[in-house]
């Protein structure tokens, strides 16, 4: 799996486009940011085959999209929770699979979560526009051709690597961080936004006590709720024109807050009441439509320690090693190899022995580049 | 009332410094004047972005590296102690950025109805929009962008009453009191005057855009021919 290969879209589902960490640097000339939405879940997807946190991948908006690849491809699929079927055999989520060449994988529907990651080993190789590979649709800018994926699209894979992890086969999150339901249930922590002082002791108390719902406008560009109204005071929602960013909750004249996400514009004119918490922000994307989302306020210190807390989790906890549950040796064309056929800490055996990347003995005969990964070559 | 500058949280890995709570050029250029000074001081390496405004200056930076008390003192002591007359404005002392225009025509199909709702001829509102050096108080709302302000009242005029549903890239036009350029195509409701043939927007250029924050630009006028020209060549 050296060389790189292609991937061809066979459905975009909802919508699919390609995104790495995002557009910095450039919002002071009015470019929007873009990149991923859900950061844990990328950046957990990309170390699970081996990527640099940095690497482009592919982001589908609940699920629907099939990909196929032209040679046999390390991927890992993490975000929503959500059916993911290589060439009709299920596979998990938050895993290293590898995909044999010409197979479909396809997302199903989320049963919960809005966005899936799916990470592909080596990146994806759009062309880097001012230092990114990000799509943001509304302004044409980067990813492929600058907008959503569409069926028959083919894309370059490229050599991105961290250099030293090769995870195999089986390899799994860090069990910490795949978020539980309880996790997305619990309040969204908060810091006061810049221009809390245009809402008065009710106004915040509505915030900070209501029961949102995620309203069915929501998009990349912001997370819109719906709910009992948050007035400003003399209905001034307006300000002179501030830079906006992720994260932001601001409220228009119509006393709905929008949590401002990856494609916001840099800057905008509505009255911010809080910002979400870095650490909390997967919680909030994942949320669909119809979800209930409510806040609570912290201190900027402990809304840091947490910001602090959460990149050296996603970025530096360990991933689980698969279990070796079977070990011999092969020889094809002339050459022995020594060959483990692995299962991951958290899957059962039913399901290890269904999958692609757990085939039989004959299968790793068949197929060596499939078990690249556990295949090594005899000394 | 409050004190300026203002130095508050904006996020756990942002904080914001306001100068004020209008459009107005000195609060403006205390927003780059500042953004320079941090630009050389020691905290630049825990600053991951800028994002300037009419009056207030985002500073995106790493928590691994300063917490919000540590780049609090930092800017604020940058802050107080920034010089603030003309002449360590930034830019303050630059010649304006030359933007061509070709004014009228299909180019710009409403620079009559500009010059009838000012009572004044064609040759006079071009002669008034041209004359005049802008200032480019921020940039935002699509890249390239250009929220300019000194525009001469002379020339004020509504926006149309039904917005265009395609406005062609490098359209400048005049709504109300303001005029800008239309980086891209996109719907628009400004009166259209004229159209650039430069872009003013090229993620391959360094920088990106054509008219650059806290800067000053003027339009100069071009005939049609050369327009074509120009977007030719």
């Amino acid at each position: 799996m050296a060389t790189s290969g292609k991937i061809e879209i066979v459905s975009p589902g909802n919508r699919l486009t390609v995104q790495d960490l995002g557009r910095r640097g450039s919002q002071r000339y009015g470019v929007s940011v873009s990149g991923v939405l859900d950061l844990q879940a990328a950046v957990i997807a990309n170390r699970l085959v081996g990527n640099p946190a940095s690497a482009a991948m592919l982001e589908a908006t609940f699920g629907g999209a099939a990909i196929t690849f032209e040679q046999d491809t390390k991927v890992a699929v993490a975000g929503a929770e959500v059916a993911v079927d290589v060439d009709s055999l299920p596979i998990p989520n938050w895993e290293t699979v590898i995909v044999p060449a010409g197979v479909t994988l396809t997302l199903g529907i989320p049963s919960s979560g809005l966005y899936s990651y799916v990470a592909i080993e080596g990146g994806i190789d759009v062309p880097s526009m001012l230092g990114s590979r990000s799509t943001h649709v509304a302004s044409g800018i980067g990813g492929f051709e600058g907008r959503a994926l569409a069926s028959g699209d083919v894309l370059q894979l490229g050599t991105d690597s961290d250099g030293h992890s090769r995870p195999r086969a089986g390899t799994t999150a860090p069990a910490g961080l795949i978020p539980a339901c309880e996790q997305r249930d619990a309040r969204i922590q908060v810091i006061e936004g810049p221009q809390i002082d245009a809402f008065d002791a009710d106004a915040r108390d509505v915030f900070l006590t209501a029961q949102f719902s995620v309203s069915n406008l929501t998009d990349r560009q912001g997370a819109r709720l719906d709910g009992p109204e948050v007035s400003a005071i003399g209905g001034k929602h307006d300000i002179v024109s501030d830079p906006a960013y992720m994260g932001a909750v601001q409220v228009p004249a119509d006393g709905k807050p929008i949590v401002l996400l990856a494609d916001r514009q840099p800057t905008g004119g509505y009255a911010k009441i809080a910002s979400v918490v870095a650490a909390d922000l997967p919680a909030v994307v994942q949320k669909a439509p119809g979800t209930e989302i409510g806040f609570e306020l912290v201190a900027i210190e402990t809304a840091q320690q947490r910001t602090r807390d959460f990149t050296r989790a996603i970025h530096d906890e360990p991933l689980q090693e698969p279990e070796r549950i079977y070990q011999s040796s092969v020889s094809i064309d002339g050459q022995t190899y020594n060959v483990e056929l692995v299962h991951p800490a958290n899957a059962d055996v039913e399901t290890a022995e269904s999958g692609i990347v757990y085939a039989t003995m004959d299968d790793a005969q068949e197929s060596v580049a499939m078990f690249e990964t556990t295949i090594d070559e005899a000394m | 009332m409050t004190n300026y500058p203002r130095i508050i949280p904006a996020s756990d890995s942002a904080i914001l410094i306001e100068f004020g709570d209008s459009i107005d050029y000195a609060i403006n250029a205390r927003v780059y004047k500042l953004q320079s000074e941090i630009e050389r001081s020691e905290i630049i390496d825990a600053v991951q972005e800028f994002i300037p405004s009419y009056r207030s200056l985002l500073v995106e930076y790493d928590v691994g590296k300063l917490s919000y008390g540590e780049m609090r003192d930092a800017v604020s002591e940058l802050a107080e102690n920034m010089r603030t007359d003309e002449g360590s404005i930034v830019g303050a002392d630059q010649d304006a950025h030359q933007i061509p225009v070709a004014y009228g025509g299909d180019l710009g199909p409403d620079l009559q109805t500009v010059a009838e709702h000012a009572g004044l001829s064609v040759d006079e509102v071009i002669a008034i929009h041209s004359g005049t050096d802008y200032h480019v108080f921020m940039l935002g709302f699509a890249p390239g962008f250009p929220y300019l302000g000194g525009m001469d009242e002379r020339i004020a005029c509504p926006r149309l009453a039904t917005p265009r549903t395609l406005v062609p890239a490098g359209s400048v036009g005049i709504a109300e009191a303001q005029t800008g350029v239309y980086p891209n195509a996109s719907p628009g409701g400004w009166q259209l005057i004229g159209r650039t043939p430069i872009a003013l927007f090229d993620a391959d250029a360094d920088p990106p855009a054509a008219m650059l924050p806290g800067t000053k630009v003027n339009f100069v006028p071009i005939s049609h021919t050369e327009y074509e020209e120009q977007l030719n060549g």
